[in-house]
């Protein structure tokens, strides 16, 4: 029976990766990162040789790559967590959810279908898309823990999202306002005062934090305060899917 | 098949289902009646183990509800009172995807679609389906898995006559098949048709449970109306029962003048109206 578990959960997989296919939006932000990350790759070292022989300065984005390079590492769990939201959203309108808990998939299977494994697939395509496109990290071990730390910010938005909305136009909505809270990446570059720590709250600042100075403390910090926020929505969350 | 044993529930802090209990054997049909709001959709998700937060028991198969594990479902087949359906898919691929779920061997979805009436549709989107469409895919939805238990909440709701005739003989074909089903409803004639038993159901409590014979029987009576002639035409009215007792009747009939004469049994309506003091739908 257990080799059936997993199939159950194959085939919930597959259907979540069918209905993006299936809708053009979902699709195309899936793609995303990819676009994002052609542009940064190719596109940036253009326009800083152009920038700097305009300003006949040394350099004047470099000290920014690293800002363009988070903005990567955190696009690829983003968009799949839009595209997971607005699944799950879909699903919720239909009955659906609720009609997983009586089958075999069971409402612990249709969840790890949904919010899991999209997580887990989206932190391999991460690290692709890191180790293809990236401007400044060469370190596979900070890759990937980047690219941990991005999902789990996904895994938050997802919940936000899902939890606060009552049908796909809020979900939209409530989407672009969790883009907000990825202004704590660029805080750290920009503010330098104790300002800063007005964003403790935000998961995105202790990330930047962390690509910043690597300090160890900061990875657990942005893992702490996620698991902070998607605990306060968790009740929200498994009742709407009940 | 099924025991429940003072079981209660509420979604609030306020009391809902109090004091439920019955017991369900196999291949039987048990009917839910009760007006709208009665908690009849709560208890069927307590049975289905969607609910889990209930006190007292709820056995069914010989497990308790809130401990039913994935491979339990493998045996249930349930028909929730609004559409789980994927509104982009066809009716067809909704089938094969909620098919796919169960290891088991399914059942001949071209016979499935067919028995409904949905055979020409099966290539439509859900979404242009109408509401009686869905709720018919909806309830061969819960028979794809052959299961040994459906539950079935208001599956001939919003059908048209054809329909919901067609779809209660489909439910009594599934009693024949063995199944034990346990069905809601707000329609009487449904469910005196239907149910071996029925339970009725008001602000949470079971106010009687018995078979719809017996609940007519020993709550109402029988009763003969007759209309005759004395001036101005007039109605008269006794017991079946006591047919020799009604003077004016035997003296009507001795001497030809009853115009009319009827006898009339009373329904589960009237019986569920003496019981509660409710009036259904
Ligand atoms: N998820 C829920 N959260 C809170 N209250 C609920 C929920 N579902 C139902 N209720 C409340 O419980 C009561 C019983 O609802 P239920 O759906 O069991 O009634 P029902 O007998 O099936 O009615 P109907 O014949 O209209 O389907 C209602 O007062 C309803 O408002
Ligand atoms: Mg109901």
């Amino acid at each position: 029976m257990t080799h059936w578990k997993y199939k159950r959960l194959s085939i919930s997989f597959m259907q979540y990766i069918n209905q993006i296919a299936r809708d053009a939006m979902l699709f195309l932000s899936c793609l995303a990162p990819v676009l994002y990350g052609l542009f940064i790759k190719f596109g940036i070292p253009v326009a800083e040789k152009f920038l700097t022989g305009y300003y006949s300065r040394k350099e004047v984005l470099v000290p920014y790559f690293l800002i363009f390079d988070l903005f990567l590492v955190v696009l690829t769990p983003m968009m799949f967590s839009f595209a997971s939201s607005m699944v799950i959203l879909g699903e919720i309108d239909d009955g659906i959810t609720k009609y997983m808990s009586v089958t075999p998939l069971g409402r612990g299977g249709y969840l790890i279908s949904r919010l899991i494994l999209p997580l887990t697939f989206s932190f391999v395509v991460s690290i692709i898309v890191m180790n293809v496109f990236s401007l400044t990290i060469n370190s596979f071990e900070i890759i990937i823990a980047l690219s941990f730390l991005s999902s789990v910010l996904g895994f938050m938005t997802t919940m936000m999202v899902v939890s606060l909305s009552a049908n796909k136009v809020e979900g939209m909505a409530i989407t672009k306002m969790s883009g907000i809270s990825m202004i704590g990446i660029i805080l750290p570059f920009f503010v330098l005062t104790r300002i800063q720590y007005l964003a403790i709250l935000l998961p995105s600042f202790w990330m930047a934090k962390f690509a910043l100075e690597g300090k160890i403390t900061y990875l657990i910090l942005c893992v702490m305060v996620s698991a902070g926020w998607i605990l306060l929505l968790l009740r929200k969350f498994m009742k709407k899917t009940m | 098949m099924i025991q429940v044993v003072d079981l209660s529930f509420s979604y609030t802090r306020n009391k809902f289902l109090e004091n439920i209990g019955f017991e369900v054997s196999e291949g039987e049909i048990f009917g839910f009646l009760g007006p709208s709001g009665a908690g009849k959709s709560t208890l069927q998700k307590i049975l289905t183990g969607l609910i889990k937060t209930y006190k007292g028991q709820s056995i069914v198969k010989g497990i308790e509800s809130k401990h039913f594990n994935n491979d339990f479902y493998e045996n249930i087949g349930v028909d929730f009172e609004f559409p789980s359906l994927y509104e982009k898919l066809t009716g067809r691929e909704n089938l094969e995807f909620f098919g796919s779920l169960y290891s088991k061997k399914l059942r001949n979805i071209d016979e499935l679609l067919e028995m409904v009436g949905l055979k020409n549709d099966e290539d439509k989107k859900v979404s242009e389906y109408s509401k009686g469409m869905k709720s018919r895919l909806n309830f061969i939805k819960a028979l794809l898995h052959n299961p040994d238990i459906l539950f079935l909440d208001e599956p001939t709701s919003g059908l048209d006559p054809n329909s919901s005739r067609d779809m209660k003989n489909i439910i009594l074909q599934e009693k024949k098949n063995g199944k034990t089903i346990i069905l809601t409803t707000h329609n009487m004639t449904d469910a005196a048709e239907l149910c071996d038993r029925v339970a009725f159901i008001v602000d949470g409590n079971i106010k009687a449970l018995d078979t719809p014979h017996n609940l007519i029987m020993s709550k109402g009576a029988s009763k003969i109306k007759y209309t005759y002639l004395d001036g101005t035409e007039k109605t008269g009215e006794c017991l079946l029962s006591l047919t020799s007792h009604d003077k004016k009747l035997q003296e009507l009939i001795e001497s030809n003048r009853v115009l009319s004469i009827h006898s009339s049994e009373p329904t589960l309506n009237d019986i569920f109206m003496e019981v509660t003091g409710r009036v259904l739908q």
